[in-house]
């Protein structure tokens, strides 16, 4: 692997990627937001879950972090989009290289983001501690590789059609949120939306997080479960996320 | 006016799979979100919740004529217009107007979804909301305006109508109860809240289904009052923008 | 998922299903990672060697396709295209837009890939040895576009890095770079605040942070000043002169005219023709305009002596003393003519010789009116 091209591919992305710091402000000022005014209001709301302020801190933790890792892999579609990726695929390095710098890219925008407000959640919860800290940090990276691969592979859609990938993208996020612990654990849902939440990854990859932030274990799936369907996620979506951008993926504009 | 109303309006239904998708993510936000919440909570906030759904559907909707409005100045749109035979306040209007139409086609289409996954919200007072909702679209999209005006473009313009949209959502009683928020927020920001056009619609579309009398004529007043003032607000605010860029070739 | 579901009462021995998962991901996921991509559809472990030896010399071929095509569903955008390019030459492909150019060099940059037949690029394989290909060719893109918030010392930087350049050196050429291509004032704007002609200059710019072996580039001076195309043009010919091989791609003759050591001219995805300027201007029959102004009146038979000389298609009286003949080669046609009129003793006042233009020759081999009309 030619690792100095491929730091230098990471770094420029990077680069951009924080570029605006107003959006990094706004990401963190949207966390407080939420964490806090809505996190709080909701908390007083639910009676079936016990400190229902700092599981849905950890949910919106997971919740970000899938927003961050899909901009990253949408990031993709968009420089095919704009004209950024045929200059990529003309430069000398491997279709293998240039995925793992997209991962790479979308992992350390990841971990650069929510790393504080993860910080923030294991200090006001009293869980903080190192080991805290490392574990959930991996299991976001882990949701993150998943996802950045997901939409990666999702992306040959959009060289047929731009508007029926985002159409795509946005149900399949949606649900993907919304059918999951996230928000809410699987012991509040009725039988068919439990169902379903059972067949999605970020269910298993939700809780597998509060796992290991130490949150009360009554509530969460089963973790070697939990590690086995993120596991699968990850090399899943990176062999598919890999094949398409080494056989399938050209320097065409999106259509 | 008609045809630059016709075709800003025409963006936003432009394609079938993206308004299908929104739909279906607003109700996926009722029937999911909603009913889970619901066996969560000692209320039935399911019936409260939908409400709200349909006005943050109806929020987006008014909003993304400031979108519009924005990648039309940075791609050229707005300067082709403004080099067409139609006055200022004509172009001001027609993007009003446009999110107006926008905001209560797209909020109806939720509301009717509403009206059959929660009959308990059917009321014929709920008629009386549509104009409301009209009116009030047109004074959500006054907000744009200002922002149009002072982002000066750029990453500054998103990132400010991501926080009002946020914060406007947020510190509202779309998704709790004036109550709840009484109980913990501060009252200074309770007071936000209160004078939020967004609780003051809400409020009024629960008042229209649930309430006896349906939908006073304070509430009604009081909504319309708040939209108006956003409208004149919005419409200053674009006016004076597109008189800047007819000047200036550009906003900042 | 559902498999996932299926296995729940299965997934016992929490420790081997752990150990068995991170082995078989590893190992799988270091086989993708190494090697290149082959058009078998796997990872070839045997990247890095190339089935023939790079061409060296001035005779060798720089590229060489071989019914190399391109097909989007029922379009074709590039028709069994079969040609060479020699090394260290200049080499123009010249058409209408849609003519198949930009596919051509996309190809053999390996943007896209090919939907039959082959090429060699410096000897490597585009389909089977890319990433070989990719180490010796650079690209300047038609319409410059993608990075937006960067800046042009960001983006010469990044392609210098990429293409090895390191240290001290990659400043140098860099800042070089940005001077020569007038882009110092703009160094550290961003891209999206570039007018179209710095943006292009800056595409251009690329390909002179390094050397590349073959250097290919699309309609280089698009939306580029008449100051800013003879800078750019005087560049590319002192790439050939350091030893690339460039391939241009136009629509623009006198870009044509002046860069060219061959011209390739395509229309609707075939290569037509591929010869040098002046032979293709000589395959213009009768395409050189002789003016001929005489000292006293011209009589019948010496319009009849001209038409009578080889080479002459047409002579025709245009004035008492003025004739004006077609013919396909002046510079053979001349010493003949003056020959045989300083034989019956009349005396030219002045000659005047139009070459026929790369219109004409278009034209010739197209049937269509100009390469701009396609």
């Amino acid at each position: 692997m030619n690792t100095k091209a491929l730091a230098s591919l990471f770094a420029f992305d990077f680069w951009e990627a924080f570029d605006s710091i107003s959006w990094v402000v706004y990401f963190w000022f949207y966390f407080a937001f939420q964490f806090f005014v809505y996190g709080s209001l909701m908390a007083n709301l639910v009676v079936t879950v016990n400190n229902y302020f700092f599981y849905y801190g950890a949910g919106l933790v997971v919740l970000l972090s899938f927003n961050v890792a899909s901009w990253a892999g949408r990031r993709f579609v968009e420089s095919a989009h704009e004209g950024r990726l045929r200059y990529l695929l003309s430069l000398p390095i491997g279709r293998g290289e240039l995925f793992v710098s997209q991962l790479m890219l979308g992992v350390a925008v990841n971990l650069t983001r929510m790393v504080p407000p993860l910080v923030l959640v294991l200090w006001l919860s009293g869980l903080f501690t190192p080991w805290a800290l490392v574990t959930s940090v991996l299991v976001l990276c882990a949701i993150a590789t998943g996802i950045i691969g997901l939409m990666v592979s999702l992306s040959v859609i959009a060289f047929r059609s731009f508007d029926i990938y985002s159409a795509i993208v946005a149900a399949l996020s949606a649900l993907l949120i919304r059918f999951s612990t996230i928000n809410y654990p699987i012991s509040s849902m009725t039988a068919p939306y439990a169902a379903v939440s059972e067949f999605n990854p970020v269910t298993y990859g939700s809780d597998l997080f509060r796992r290991a932030l130490g949150f009360n274990t009554s509530l969460l799936i089963d973790p070697y479960l939990a590690t086995a369907v993120v596991v699968a996620l990850c090399v899943g979506t990176l062999f598919v996320g890999m094949f398409f951008l080494s056989h399938v993926v050209e320097g065409v504009r999106s259509s | 006016m008609l045809r630059v109303l016709r075709v800003d309006l025409s963006y936003f239904f432009r394609t079938k799979w993206l308004i299908a998708t929104l739909v279906a993510l607003n109700l996926s936000d009722m029937l999911v979100v909603g009913l889970i919440y619901s066996h969560m909570m000692s209320f039935d906030y399911f019936v409260f919740f939908a409400p709200g759904v349909v006005v943050s559907a109806m929020f987006a909707a008014a909003l993304d004529v400031g979108r519009r409005v924005y990648l039309g100045l940075t791609e050229g749109v707005t300067q082709y217009y403004l080099s067409l035979p139609i006055s200022l306040n004509a172009l001001t209007w027609a993007h009003l107007l446009s999110a107006g139409f926008g905001g209560t086609i797209y909020g109806g289409i939720i509301l009717a979804f509403a009206l059959v996954a929660v009959p308990q919200l059917a009321s014929p007072a709920i008629l009386l909301f549509i104009p409301l909702m009209f009116v009030l679209s047109m004074g959500l999209s006054g907000i744009t305006a200002v922002l149009n005006l002072f982002s000066k473009g750029g990453d500054r313009y998103w990132v400010f109508a991501e926080g009002v949209q946020t914060a406007l959502l947020g510190l509202s009683t779309v998704f709790y109860p004036i109550q709840t928020m009484q109980a913990v927020l501060p009252s200074p920001v309770v007071g936000v809240v209160q004078v939020n056009p967004l609780s003051q619609a809400v409020d009024a579309l629960r008042e229209a289904a649930v309430s006896s009398p349906a939908l006073t004529l304070g509430v009604g007043l009081q909504v319309g009052a708040t939209s108006v003032l956003l409208m004149l607000v919005g419409a200053v605010g674009y006016r004076h923008v597109f008189a800047k860029v007819r000047e200036d070739g550009k906003v900042s | 998922m559902a498999v996932v579901g299926c296995m729940r009462p299965f997934l016992v021995d929490s420790g081997k299903v752990r150990a068995t998962y991170s082995l078989v991901a590893n190992t799988l996921f270091l086989w993708f990672l190494r090697g290149e991509e082959s058009g078998s559809g796997r990872m070839s472990m045997d990247a890095g060697r190339g089935t023939s030896p790079p061409s060296e010399g001035g005779t060798a071929n720089a590229v060489e396709t071989k019914g190399l095509t391109k097909t989007y569903g029922k379009t074709v955008a590039l028709d069994n295209l079969s040609t060479t390019v020699e090394e260290g030459k200049i080499l123009v492909l010249l058409g209408p837009n849609g003519s198949g150019k930009t596919t051509f060099l996309h190809l053999i940059a390996t943007v896209l890939k090919p939907t039959g037949g082959t090429a060699l690029v410096m000897g490597y394989d585009i389909v089977r040895e890319p990433q070989k290909v990719r180490e010796v060719v650079a690209i300047s893109f038609q319409d410059p576009r993608g990075f937006w918030r960067h800046k042009p010392r960001h983006i010469l930087s990044f392609h210098a890095s990429m293409y090895g350049v390191s240290g001290i050196d990659r400043e140098r050429v860099v800042d070089d770079a940005l001077r020569e291509f007038q882009l110092w004032e703009s160094r550290d704007k961003r891209f999206m605040t570039l007018s179209g002609g710095q943006a292009k200059r800056l595409e251009v710019a690329k390909l002179f942070v390094h050397i590349p072996k073959l250097a290919i580039f699309d309609e280089p001076t698009a939306m580029v000043d008449l100051d800013g195309k003879r800078m750019i043009w005087d560049k590319i010919r002192s790439l050939k002169e350091k030893g690339s091989t460039v391939i241009v791609a136009t629509n623009e003759v006198r870009e044509a005219e002046y860069l060219a050591d061959r011209i390739s001219i395509f229309t609707r995805g075939r290569e037509v023709v591929s010869d040098t300027l002046v032979n293709l201007k000589d395959s213009v029959r009768g395409g050189d305009v002789v003016n001929l102004e005489f000292a006293s009146p011209v009589d019948k038979e010496t319009i009849d002596a001209i038409r009578e000389l080889p080479g002459t298609e047409d002579a025709v009286l245009i004035d008492t003393a003025k004739v004006r003949a077609r013919v396909s080669r002046s510079e053979d046609w001349l010493p003949s003519m003056t020959s045989a009129l300083y034989a019956r003793g009349i005396r030219l006042a002045s000659i005047r010789v139009e070459e026929p233009s790369l219109d004409d020759v278009f034209m010739l081999h197209t049937g269509s009116t100009s390469v701009g009309s396609g």
